[in-house]
């Protein structure tokens, strides 16, 4: 396992998805993700009693897909992969773990073709992901971004991080939360000056705009722009986050979670609104004797993969492929087998219908 | 081979399978993943299932847990149990994004592409996961406590949706129980999933039954049959 103290440098905003579809007021700023959590707290008597505390969050989701997409790249790159050859179905499963497409069949020897994945693609070992309805779990754990505050001191206890965070007096969730502000951006019209530039771009739009109902002395049909906000977690606030493999001893694994977290650490942001001055933190990582992050121990993964870059080249241009076809040609049995019952179905039922 | 009672301290809620019944976590299952992880076997060979080494039937792989039942077999090892008081229902979203092969540049990798928004690359996902937010789950096995203890290092978290931070393990521990608990529970009622034909309701209470598996994989369909099943609030809150 290794532990990461984080703690930002500029507001970091990581929006929450409104809950079984209900939709944001309008006006409304994009909350901040929170969860629920259970933490023990210990009464006058010393007995242990549980309560419940809604804290801000940053997904386990946002920073292993931000990880996830940057390793993949570096991958690619370090394999010298050729441009324009891989299966955009292989793309999809590398760089975002790929989809469970509706009505595509696994094809029967999904065993023998994930071992094969797993073997050929230590990257799908370490991440996982779904391809043709076969499911490949990932060996890697990415933890949520938990704040330092009381009701979350307690997930420290006998990590390298108890003794780091001990000095302070953390704050209660309620405190934190109550540090969340709303930041407003304008996104803008393009400025007089600019439209000299565009080819009539500018009054196609405002033309749409004409077509569509609005008024032609309507100032909004001029100004595109538009105002948007968001809540943000403030700099300044100490932050952990826990990453590791599912089992230990497979030392190219252990070697392939380090480049992972060097890369999270070469990404240096957290959530969302990278590009408009949100998200800068300052990570350290630590393993679980207490001693510093070591990125040469990702050295063996950067090894291997260019030792090894022509045979997992050619598995992911030439065999990964044939997993494809295979998955299209069950598809298609399991269609025709489908039809086949059906018109069965339909015929018995005219028999019946005869017969009565 | 000695009754045992498993506590699991957990630091982030538990999420059920996304679009299926949620069903209990089994103590079985957990040490099966963990023993077959060490033996470097993370697929689940479909097309070997008769020789599957982990089945209750041969046991042929060792594993740590006293087997009951005549006919159909199962481990002596229980469903979940949670703390009514101190368990609530949670729900939570993940959302994937649509714009990252161009963030990276990684659609210059791919061999053709449609650019269509909501398609193929460009594919954006949501799920909606439910799941309980629960300090401790408690197991009850009869089993050997040195090796039970010893696989248990091993484990990191439970439930689903781990690889992002779900279902955390914070603490283990393994105390020797003075009862047996891992089939039937104090209240004389099923404490995991028996088949029909295996056990037989003498008492008061009345037993619920369901097509369910009674052996692991819990997941495969191959194993389901008639089974007598825990109580609902054995497992989930029920407020």
């Amino acid at each position: 396992m290794i532990y990461g103290h984080i703690i930002t440098l500029e507001p970091v905003v990581h929006g929450s998805i409104p809950e079984f579809n209900a939709k944001r007021p309008k006006g409304a700023p994009l909350e901040f993700n929170r969860i629920n959590i259970a933490y023990p707290l210990v009464n006058e008597k010393g007995k242990i009693k549980y309560e419940f505390a809604r804290i801000p969050v940053i997904s386990g989701n946002s920073v292993r897909g931000q990880g996830r997409r940057r390793f993949i790249a570096k991958t690619l790159e370090a394999l010298e992969t050729p441009e324009r050859s891989l299966h955009p179905m292989l793309v999809h499963l590398l760089a975002s773990g790929g989809s469970t497409s509706k009505g595509q069949t696994t094809p029967s020897n999904q065993y023998m073709y994930k071992t094969e994945m797993r073997k050929n693609m230590p990257f799908i070992d370490l991440l996982g992901g779904s391809v043709c309805g076969m499911f490949l779990k990932g060996m890697l754990k990415t933890g949520m971004v938990y704040p330092v505050v009381k009701e979350t001191s307690w997930m420290l206890v006998g990590t390298p991080l108890e003794a780091m965070v001990a000095e302070r007096e953390h704050p209660a969730a309620g405190d934190v939360d109550s540090r969340i502000f709303t930041i407003r951006m304008c996104k803008q019209s393009v400025g007089d000056e600019l439209q000299i530039y565009s080819a009539g771009a500018i009054e196609e739009e405002i033309e749409e705009f004409k077509e569509n109902g609005a008024e032609e002395n309507n100032e909004a049909a001029k100004i595109k722009g538009a105002i948007f906000s968001a809540e943000a977690l403030p700099a300044g606030v100490p932050l952990f986050n826990v990453c590791g493999v599912r089992y230990n001893g497979n030392n190219l694994l252990d070697s392939a979670l380090n480049a992972f977290v060097e890369t999270l650490l070469e990404i240096g942001t957290l959530g969302g609104y990278i590009a408009k001055g949100c998200g800068r933190v300052n990570a350290e990582y630590f393993y679980g004797d207490g001693t510093r992050f070591d990125p040469s121990k990702s050295k063996m993964y950067w090894e291997h993969l260019r030792a090894k870059k022509n045979e997992i080249n050619e598995y992911m241009i030439k065999e990964f492929p044939k997993i494809i076809k295979a998955s299209d040609e069950a598809t298609e049995k399991e269609k025709e087998r489908q039809e086949k019952s059906k018109q069965k179905q339909k015929e018995e039922k005219q028999q019946n219908g005869m017969r009565g | 081979m000695e009754p045992l009672s498993i506590t699991i301290y957990l630091s982030s809620p538990l999420i059920f399978p996304v679009k299926t019944r949620p069903f209990p976590l089994m103590f079985d299952s957990l040490l099966i993943e963990i023993m077959s992880l060490r033996a470097g076997q993370v697929e689940y060979p479909y097309n070997e299932y008769s020789d599957d080494p982990y089945a209750p039937e041969t046991n042929a792989a060792g594993v740590p847990l006293a087997v009951a039942g005549s006919k159909k077999k199962y481990y002596c090892a229980s469903a979940m149990e949670i703390d009514q008081s101190a368990a609530r229902w949670t729900s939570l979203s993940v959302a994937g994004r649509t714009d990252w092969p161009d963030e990276e540049n990684l659609s210059r990798y791919a061999r053709s592409l449609r650019r269509i928004e909501g398609s193929n690359l460009y594919r954006g996902a949501l799920e909606l996961l439910k799941g309980i937010i629960v300090p401790a789950i408690r197991f009850h096995c009869v089993g050997d406590k040195a090796v039970i203890v010893d696989l248990l290092k091993d484990l990191k978290s439970v439930g689903t949706k781990t690889s992002i931070g779900m279902g955390r393990v914070a603490k283990v521990t393994v105390r020797e129980s003075e009862k047996d608990y891992s089939v039937f529970d104090a209240r004389n009622y099923p404490a995991r999933p028996i088949p029909v034909s295996e056990a037989e309701n003498k008492n008061s209470c009345i037993w619920l039954r369901d097509h369910c598996s009674y052996k692991p994989p819990y997941w495969l369909a191959d194993n389901k049959g008639l089974c007598w099943v825990p109580p609902i609030y054995r497992w989930l809150p029920i407020n």
